[in-house]
């Protein structure tokens, strides 16, 4: 009987982590939301991201985790930055979750 | 960069890296394992015979009799030795001036004389050197130590490959873990370029990786506290934090700039030869790593002759002349740093390649494969130094005199490290599978 193994290195975290592409991938990702989204207020984009990435939609406490970090994300980044870079950060974090690298 | 997930806590969740007892007290706590891929021949470093000066140029089917299939079946004359030997140490070992840097630490060396393979071609050796098994996809024997042990660094991998720029026939399954749990593979470092891709922070400040990092390890957590497959997932979360330490162990590792000049020459950094200064620097960080408590280092070769490594099927002088001239310094220096620092007596230090060479020729200046008898040694860590153990006969041809198996290494470096090569088992295919299959006998009579 087969039995599965994570098949991860730390090699294929740190691609996720720091490789362009992911941070590229992130932000077309994340465009594409706010083109259909452009009203929308964050819940309801945070939910748009987690049903295209994760085919399901957040719970209430994943919701008030990304926007809380959304928040830190804005401050740190400073005043004037394009919301877009935020989003982006927060969609690279989505992709680095274990749901998006793991079949449950 | 904070260790958001604590080795302490990590050891607590069943990391699979955490380090774990082992079966006995053992007497090396890592291994350095220098690849000698391409294949050294044994009649041209460590096995002395002066036998084939004598009947050099004659028929070897005459003057040896019947000779067993070669690969390339274009056998030559009795080819003496072009290097001299002579006995070093007080031990008196002897060694040829292949290696007159390595000539040096005689006294530190268990020469094994008497090691065969189950196989005269690269990739099959290689992948029976490494798994005991002459197949790819099995776990190599650096993912078995990581396994059976773990890891003493919570920020670096328990099995790390420094790649001087070759990479083995056979390829990165060489390194692998098999069906062992995938954080035991090696992990691949390279002494030239970029260490390791993506190790460089992409973000803009420490802060916004911490805080996108801190995101991913809520999710993680809630996922894990609604999910069945805690081991599973715990061992992704883990990685994902190795990572994130590497960051910043990485560049702490490949720094030098704190290493002396004196020990920079003694390791040859600044020798003229370029691929001298490669292995230099390959040697240096294995010492480094040692120190971090990396359980087992393996380095590979420099590109010193194009893709053909150890492997003198033709012009064996240049060949081995500039492979030696590449890794003798370096190592000589590794062994006197370590002996220095201590640290010799808890990591074994073992030299190896997947066969032999012949001890007559393939055309006129080559030595084709063998795997029927050939020399690899070992230091430090619980061996006794200055001694030779095992014989081929009077050729340097095949093994005679207690002939060994690479499943007898293998249970040897195990032992050394106090695991036991029958216990350490891991149940797959509905057995439970060792490195050493069936077969493998502790080395006893080389133990200090």
């Amino acid at each position: 009987m087969g039995r599965r193994n994570v098949t991860n290195v730390p090699g294929q975290a740190l691609a996720l982590m720091n490789d362009p592409l992911f941070h590229q991938q992130a932000r077309v990702w994340v465009d594409r939301m706010l083109a259909e989204r452009p009203v929308a207020d964050a819940p309801a984009r945070i939910a748009w991201l987690f049903e295209s990435g994760y085919g399901r939609l957040p719970s209430p406490s994943e919701v008030s985790a990304c926007v809380e970090t959304l928040a830190e994300l804005e401050a740190l980044r400073g005043a004037g930055t394009d919301p877009a870079a935020v989003w982006a950060d927060l969609g690279h974090a989505l992709l680095n979750a274990n749901e998006f690298l793991y079949l449950m | 960069m904070g260790a958001l997930l604590g080795w302490d806590r990590a050891m607590a969740s069943g990391n699979a890296l955490a380090p774990k007892p082992a079966h006995a007290a053992p007497r090396a706590k890592s291994v350095l394992f220098l690849f000698m891929e391409g294949a050294v021949s044994q009649v041209d470093s460590f096995d002395y015979k002066p036998l084939l000066a004598k009947h050099h140029g004659e028929d070897p089917r005459k003057a040896i009799g019947q000779l067993e299939k070669t690969q390339f079946e274009n056998v030559g004359q009795v080819l003496k030795s072009p290097w001299n030997f002579q006995q070093h140490g007080e031990s008196g070992l002897w060694i040829s001036d292949l290696f007159p840097h390595m000539a040096r630490h005689a006294d530190d060396l268990c020469v094994l004389r008497s090691m065969t393979s189950n196989f005269p071609e690269h990739t099959s050796a290689n992948y029976f050197l490494h798994s005991g098994t002459g197949l790819q996809g099995r776990p190599s024997l650096g993912a078995w130590v990581s396994y059976g042990l773990g890891s003493l660094n919570a920020d670096l991998p328990g099995y790390v490959v420094l790649n001087g720029g070759q990479i083995p026939s056979g390829g990165m399954d060489n390194f692998a873990s098999g069906f062992l749990p995938a954080n035991h593979q090696g992990s691949l470092l390279h002494a030239k370029g970029t260490p390791l891709a993506n190790v460089v922070p992409s973000e803009s400040s420490a802060s916004l990786q911490d805080t996108k990092r801190r995101l991913v390890q809520r999710l993680n957590r809630q996922r894990l506290e609604e999910s069945g497959n805690a081991g599973v997932l715990e061992a992704a979360i883990a990685n994902y934090e190795l990572a994130a330490r590497m960051q910043c162990a990485i560049p702490d590792l490949l720094d030098l700039s704190g290493e002396s000049e004196a020990t920079r020459r003694l390791y040859g950094m600044d020798a003229p030869y370029e691929h001298t200064r490669t292995y230099a620097r390959e040697c240096l960080l294995a010492r480094r790593m040692v120190e971090r408590g990396v359980r087992f280092v393996e380095l590979t070769i420099p590109m010193v002759d194009g893709y053909n490594r150890w492997d003198a099927h033709g012009g064996l002088i240049k060949n081995h002349g500039d492979n030696a001239r590449a890794i003798d310094q370096p190592i000589a220096g590794l062994l006197a740093d370590l002996k220095a620092r201590g640290l010799l007596e808890d990591t074994l230090v073992v030299w190896a390649g997947e066969f032999g060479r012949t001890p007559f020729a393939q055309g006129s200046d080559g030595r084709d494969h063998n795997e029927f008898g050939f020399s690899v040694w070992l230091a430090g860590g619980g061996v006794r130094g200055g001694m030779a153990y095992g014989e081929t006969d009077d050729w340097g041809y095949k093994a005679v005199v207690n002939r060994l198996e690479m499943h007898d290494l293998h249970a040897t470096i195990l032992h050394l490290l106090g695991l036991d090569h029958e216990r350490l088992t891991y149940r797959f295919g509905g057995r439970d599978m060792r490195l050493t299959d069936v077969r493998g006998e502790v080395i006893r009579p080389i133990l200090a």
